[in-house]
């Protein structure tokens, strides 16, 4: 019988999920100098906040890949399912992969039970994905949502570790969101306060960090209804240009100012013409 | 008894079980699974790749850990039990089982992995056994299979008629 179990569970070079065959090639590679891509990070502020009705969730929109811009807008606030909204910072493909795959399971066990999802078991699927990976697949995230059991909100490491707290802030810009937080955080806010309270998180996060900039996104999640705000405020305004450097047809270099003979094209009579 | 269902840890800690593929007289076929590297086979291609192959046993034996403590001592034998039943019924041989009671006692049938995202089987992508030479002699056929194609999840075998 545990041959058998055994003969089930054997692992044949044809194998679904992650494939580790070019590891050896690209270690190779990194050892002889060869630069690879860098992979395309949110470094981010995101943000979480409970009040009296629900959950506050605010992101910036940039994305960079190295120290460049790749995406002036992304979208950072994933849906998981109808009560339960998902932030992602970290690497931007990890994110929306693991969102995208907890929000089908989430679908799959709405169906199977009937009910309607807890936050919860989005909760616990995030934690054992991540920490099967072992902090490999580089996904920070803020989970928040309302479901019968009332609002909640909580933060997933890239490990598997998860913390349930009333105000959570994650990224590269957490620590200027955080202070923020620490300073305005009221028990009880109400949803315009909540709403003023994590757009200041963020605009804090995208002034003094520099993996975060463009717009303020808000996610405001209550029993029944989700309002989504893209953007909710445009803090990066590009400006306007000062001067205008185009050049009027026909334009051309001044070398002497106090000699400058009018010179018609169509009057030109001499010409010598050289023969060989 | 209670050794067999202790519950292991979340992260497998056992060792590999792939071993090379050896073609005719117990050597290694060089024209299909490529020249052999000791060291390379010796050390881990990546930090992942042991606890990704003992995954589902590992969380299998952690079932059976959970359900013996849950359950008492009857309780991981049956599910053993029903398991490598499940894992025998199958198609007329050589041809691979869709093992649908076992995805659903296991519960993998409502449930979503890595492996439905990345590196799916895709359309017309072939299985590895020969088909014609994995028939027993004593099956009465009057037609060859001559290969066997997964299209749409489902497989579907070539038959040559004489």
């Amino acid at each position: 019988m545990a041959a058998v179990v055994d003969q089930m569970f054997k692992v044949t070079e044809d194998s679904k999920g992650f494939s580790f065959d070019n590891c050896r090639r690209n270690a190779f590679m990194s050892k002889q100098g060869v630069t690879f891509p860098s992979a395309r990070k949110t470094g981010t502020t995101i943000v979480g906040v409970i009040f009296n009705e629900g959950v506050v969730l605010g992101a910036d929109t940039r994305a960079t890949g190295g120290s460049i811009v790749c995406d002036l807008n992304c979208e950072k606030i994933h849906y998981i399912a109808d009560n339960i909204y998902c932030c992602g910072a970290g690497t931007a493909a990890d994110t929306e992969f693991t969102t995208k795959m907890v929000s089908s399971k989430m679908e799959l066990l709405k169906l199977r039970t009937g009910r309607e999802g807890r936050v919860v078991s989005s909760l616990r699927m995030l934690k054992q994905y991540l920490f099967r990976y072992q902090g490999h697949v580089s996904a920070a995230l803020v989970l928040g949502g309302v479901d019968v059991t009332g609002p909640a909100l909580y933060t997933v490491y890239p490990h598997g570790s998860t913390d349930k707290l009333p105000y959570v802030t994650m990224g590269s810009g957490s620590l200027a969101a955080m202070s923020v937080f620490e300073d305005g955080y009221k028990v009880g806010l109400n949803e315009e306060a909540a709403k003023k309270l994590v757009r200041d998180a963020i605009r804090a996060g995208i002034v003094n960090d520099l993996g975060s900039g463009s717009n303020v996104d808000i996610t405001v999640i209550k029993k029944g209804s989700v309002e989504q705000f893209r953007p909710y405020e445009v803090i990066c305004q590009k400006s306007e240009r000062q001067g205008d450097y185009t050049f009027p047809r026909g334009t051309t270099v001044v070398t002497n100012t106090t000699e400058i003979v009018p010179f018609s094209v169509l009057e030109v009579t001499d010409e010598e013409v050289m023969e060989l | 008894m209670n050794q067999q269902f202790s519950i292991p840890t979340l992260r497998p800690a056992a060792i590999s079980r792939v071993t090379t593929e050896t073609g005719a007289f117990g050597v290694v076929d060089t024209l299909r699974s490529g020249f052999v590297n000791t060291r390379s086979e010796m050390t881990a291609k990546h930090p992942l790749e042991q606890s990704e192959l003992m995954y589902e046993l590992n969380e299998h034996k952690i079932k059976l850990g959970m359900a013996y403590k849950i359950g008492g001592a009857a309780l991981p034998l049956t599910i053993q039990a029903e398991r490598a039943s499940a894992a025998r019924i199958g198609r007329l041989p050589g041809i691979k089982s869709s093992y649908l009671h076992l995805e659903v006692f296991a519960g993998t049938d409502e449930d979503l992995t890595i492996e439905d995202v990345s590196r799916v089987p895709r359309l017309g992508m072939r299985c590895q056994s020969i088909p014609d030479a994995t028939l027993p002699h004593n099956y009465e056929f009057n037609s060859i299979i001559i290969d066997i194609v997964i299209f749409e999840n489902i497989e579907l075998i070539i038959i040559f008629e004489i």
